[in-house]
């Protein structure tokens, strides 16, 4: 897919003069590429007139779904990330506003690959700003980030605290923010005339049949769970609560309230360090055998994917389950045809765009066939169309006996699932 | 109608900043570190110290792959083992034995990368072996010293011990190192690594 | 990593320091002064540096299995130090044992008194006084703030592994077959992350900003740096002189 950039450029000049652009557009229309294209990163497109980036001096700022690939790496602490790229820069004023009012300020030693997702996120754009880039571009980020903060620094950037930087914000919950105004939105396709490579990926397919991948379930009673990682104050603290299949939650708090630590402990990657988990009320303990009652599906997909191809990663999980040849091929056919992969069977998961490394690593820890499930954001990077579908599959699965809690900031996905939110707030549950 | 036939392809145009190559010497280093570390704690009686140095070498040439060795040694010293820098000759000497031998094809099946890693073991040992006779009287305090001390007792002397001993044992680590480097690149996608334009991967069928 | 930021010994005096000192170290062949050296002129740096828990884990977990090993096969096995008659002497063996085992502690302690004692905010800054400018100096920052992050996404891919189900128990063996697939992964992830860094460098300017902030003045005691430099002097001058 090629479009040519300084044609699409010239087209947005003429539509507006804002500094604050949102694209509207689903997944493959070339937000992303146009994104790239403006912070001069390696894109997709034909320029038929190239910046000198030396000659102009300007700096550029791209902070893309791989948040941890906008973090320099170059300083070990968050302080030293903020320092380094605000050398020379006009916003040190308004990066320490926005340090103090993130509750980054309590952060300032921590190694910045130690922070949660959602705070790596904030670090990633907060950075990005210090940088004071001519040009910065947040692409599909802050469906990363709590909604508060979000709008936090959508108001600063609109209230000409950055007003010498062009900001291009590309996400599929743009609704979602109240500080994102309907005269910020252009849809991507005012600029790029060209035929989106869309057409040829699969959508997904939520009435596919999974019936194959129902176990009975039970229910999970959590009680006086604790755990910190290290010494100090605890993550969580005397968390209790009773879950049942067939009755979808989510899973919310600000980012580093310890959502994912929860989880974490249910599906047994952590010991917590008291407290006990029930099973249809027996002892459970997910610890020795993790993974297997309790599957769980991280924010962040390239952490899951192991494979060399698409298919091998889907069929890895009933692989290492031992199932018979026949229920692994039903299984890994009817996944890859539910989530639109089929296409792809033989690509390698790590070389395909994170929509779909998001899609192959759900369907892979789908094909596992747990009773419970915990996805983390299983509708990032999705545009309002494949969300849709992903959540009438969850709403199938939900219906059909399988216990699910959902970790997310999306308050549509609050609103369409008609869930029991679980609020997690300074380590205590509260429904 | 072009583009219905067209296969369906991520692959953006590539884009080889000169600092790329660099930026891969600290991923290098920490793939030595972190391997060396798992095998240490598994307490597995190899090394596995320098699949980061051979990789490195192999994607960005002779200049990043010593750096590897050699700043890994150095950085090791600072994390866990003091003693590793004084040691940080033998990784650049790895570097060049890799380097050289790639652009010959030498790990371009199983049975040579074998051969090249038995090779790389003997060389490696011969040139550990002075280090280990000055800097620790012949007595690493790994499984090897048993081998070195029956030699010592038996009245062979110590440099002679320390190299039959690095000769013995070097080429199975080295091998085995070599192996696992390979079968490391041949999981990376192809597009990845093509962005190296390495001479090297392309002889030994890496991409 | 445990640095300091008690003493402020400008980067230059730490490195030549650190050089003589090794040197030294190399030409040192008396017992008793290696001992003096360790005890009295190293172990209070490390205690003021902070740094004194780093170098007790060399002494005792590196160090002290060597020492048993060579006690038992220069001491007994052999019966004598290399060079003389198998048998002859056990004691001279033994003490070779000792002498080797001092001068590892040196050396390694040296080494160790060098990186560990340099303060964390001020070690970039260091490598620049040391001489590594633009895309080395990049290298030196990149790979001592990478190996943290290595740790931890190595440790993320195993927690991914289980929480697909993909490792059925937590048995030796069932964590040994990790092994190889927590490692491809990762070099994917190296040479991706490799690729989007230096373009997120480039984009920001992030080598010059680098360059500039690692070289502000650098603040040292004039004291500090002369006592260090006259240890290591001296130390250099003594082991000459015993040759």
């Amino acid at each position: 897919m090629k479009f040519d950039l300084q044609i699409a450029r010239n087209k947005l000049k003429k539509i507006t003069q804002s500094k604050f652009i949102a694209l509207e557009g689903k997944n493959f229309s070339g937000r992303s590429d146009f994104l790239r294209g403006v912070t001069q990163i390696e894109h997709n497109s034909v320029s038929t007139v190239s910046v000198d980036v030396e000659k102009t001096k300007q700096t550029s700022a791209y902070v893309g779904p791989e948040v941890y690939n906008a973090i320099s790496g170059l300083s070990p602490t968050v302080e030293g990330e903020i320092k380094l790229n605000s050398l020379g820069s006009k916003y040190s004023q308004t990066v320490s506003i926005l340090l103090k009012k993130t509750g980054f300020e309590l952060l300032r030693d921590r190694n910045p690959f130690t922070l949660s997702g959602g705070e790596q996120a904030l670090l990633a754009i907060i950075s990005a700003i210090a940088s004071t880039p001519r040009f910065q571009a947040i692409d599909c980020v802050f469906e990363q980030i709590s909604h508060k903060y979000v709008n936090l620094l959508v108001e600063t950037i609109k209230e000409e605290a950055c007003s010498w930087t062009t900001f291009f914000i590309a996400d599929n919950r743009l609704d979602e923010y109240e500080n994102i105004k309907s005269n910020d939105k252009i849809p991507i396709q005012n600029l790029i005339d060209i035929t989106p490579i869309s057409q040829n990926i699969e959508p997904i397919n939520p009435m596919i049949d999974l019936s194959i991948l129902y176990e009975s379930s039970f229910p999970i009673s959590i009680r006086n769970l604790e755990f910190r990682y290290a010494p100090g104050a605890p993550v969580l603290r005397d968390v209790s609560v009773d879950l049942y299949p067939s009755t979808p939650y989510i899973l919310v708090g600000k980012n580093g309230a310890g959502k994912s630590t929860l989880a974490k402990l249910l599906s047994g990657i952590l010991l917590p360090d008291s407290g006990q988990i029930f099973l249809n009320g027996s002892d459970y303990f997910p610890w020795k055998h993790p993974g297997q009652m309790v599957g769980y599906h991280f924010q962040n997909p390239d952490l899951q994917l192991f494979s060399t191809t698409v298919e091998e990663e889907v069929a890895a999980g009933p692989k290492a389950r031992n199932l018979p040849e026949e229920e692994i091929f039903k299984r890994k056919s009817k996944l890859m045809t539910t989530f639109g992969l089929t296409n792809l069977a033989k690509e390698h998961p790590l070389e395909l765009p994170f929509t779909i490394r998001k899609r192959v690593a759900l369907a892979a820890t789908l094909a596992m066939g747990c009773p419970w499930y915990v996805l983390d954001e299983p509708t990032l990077g999705q545009d309002e169309e494949s969300s849709k579908s992903i959540i009438q599959i969850i709403h199938r699965m939900i219906d059909n006996g399988i216990g699910i809690v959902i970790i997310s900031h999306s308050q549509w996905l609050q609103n369409e699932l008609s869930s029991i939110i679980l609020w997690l707030k300074e380590g205590t549950l509260m429904q | 109608m072009e583009q219905e036939n067209e296969k369906i392809s991520f692959s953006s145009t590539l884009y080889p900043p000169t600092q790329f190559k660099l930026a891969l010497i600290p991923l290098g280093i920490a793939l030595n570190l972190a391997v060396g570390t798992i095998i240490s704690i598994l307490k597995i009686p190899i090394y596995m110290d320098a699949v980061g140095t051979i990789i490195v070498t192999l994607l960005a040439g002779l200049g990043a792959g010593i750096a590897t060795g050699v700043l890994s040694f150095i950085i090791g010293g600072v994390l866990t083992n003091p003693v590793l820098p004084y040691f940080a000759g033998t990784q650049a000497v790895i570097a060049i034995y890799v380097y050289f031998l790639a652009k010959h094809a030498a790990f371009s099946t199983t049975f040579k990368t074998i051969l090249s890693g038995i090779g790389l073991g003997v060389i490696a040992g011969i040139v550990s072996a002075p280090i280990i006779v000055y800097l620790f009287g012949g007595i690493t305090g790994s499984g090897r010293s048993l081998i070195t001390a029956y030699l010592l007792a038996t009245g062979k002397n110590i440099l002679k011990s320390v190299i039959l001993t690095g000769a013995a044992a070097e080429p199975i680590d080295k091998t085995f190192q070599c192996l696992l480097a390979i079968w490391l690149l041949k999981g990376v996608p192809k597009s990845f690594l093509r962005r190296f334009k390495s001479l090297s991967l392309e002889r030994n069928n890496l991409i | 990593m445990p640095y300091s930021t008690h003493i402020s010994v400008h980067p230059k005096v730490r490195g030549i320091s650190t050089i003589l000192a090794i040197i030294g170290t190399l030409f040192a062949n008396d017992i008793i002064i290696m001992l003096f050296a360790w005890l009295v002129l190293l172990i209070p740096l490390f205690t003021l540096t902070s740094t004194m828990r780093s170098h007790g884990r060399f002494v005792i977990k590196i160090v002290a299995p060597i020492f048993i090993i060579l006690l038992v096969v220069w001491g007994w096995l052999v019966g004598a130090p290399p060079g003389l008659q198998p048998g002859s002497s056990s004691v001279d063996g033994a003490r070779f044992a000792i002498f080797i085992s001092l001068r590892l502690i040196l050396l390694g302690g040296i080494f160790q008194l060098c990186f560990l004692s340099i303060p964390y905010d001020k070690l970039i800054n260091t490598f620049r006084q040391w001489g590594l400018k633009g895309n080395w100096l990049v290298v030196a920052a990149g790979a001592f703030t990478i190996w943290p992050e290595l740790k931890l996404r190595g440790e993320q891919i195993l927690d991914a592994r289980y929480a697909r189900g993909l490792t059925p128990d937590r048995k030796l063996f069932s964590r040994i077959q990790q092994f190889p697939f927590l490692l491809r992964p990762l070099l994917t992830w190296a040479i991706r992350s490799a690729n989007d860094r230096t373009q997120l460098w480039d984009q920001r300017r992030l080598i010059l900003k680098l360059g500039r902030r690692s070289s502000q003045k650098y603040h040292s005691s004039f004291f500090i740096n002369a006592y260090v430099l006259l240890i290591s002097i001296t130390w250099l001058i003594i082991n000459l002189l015993f040759i």
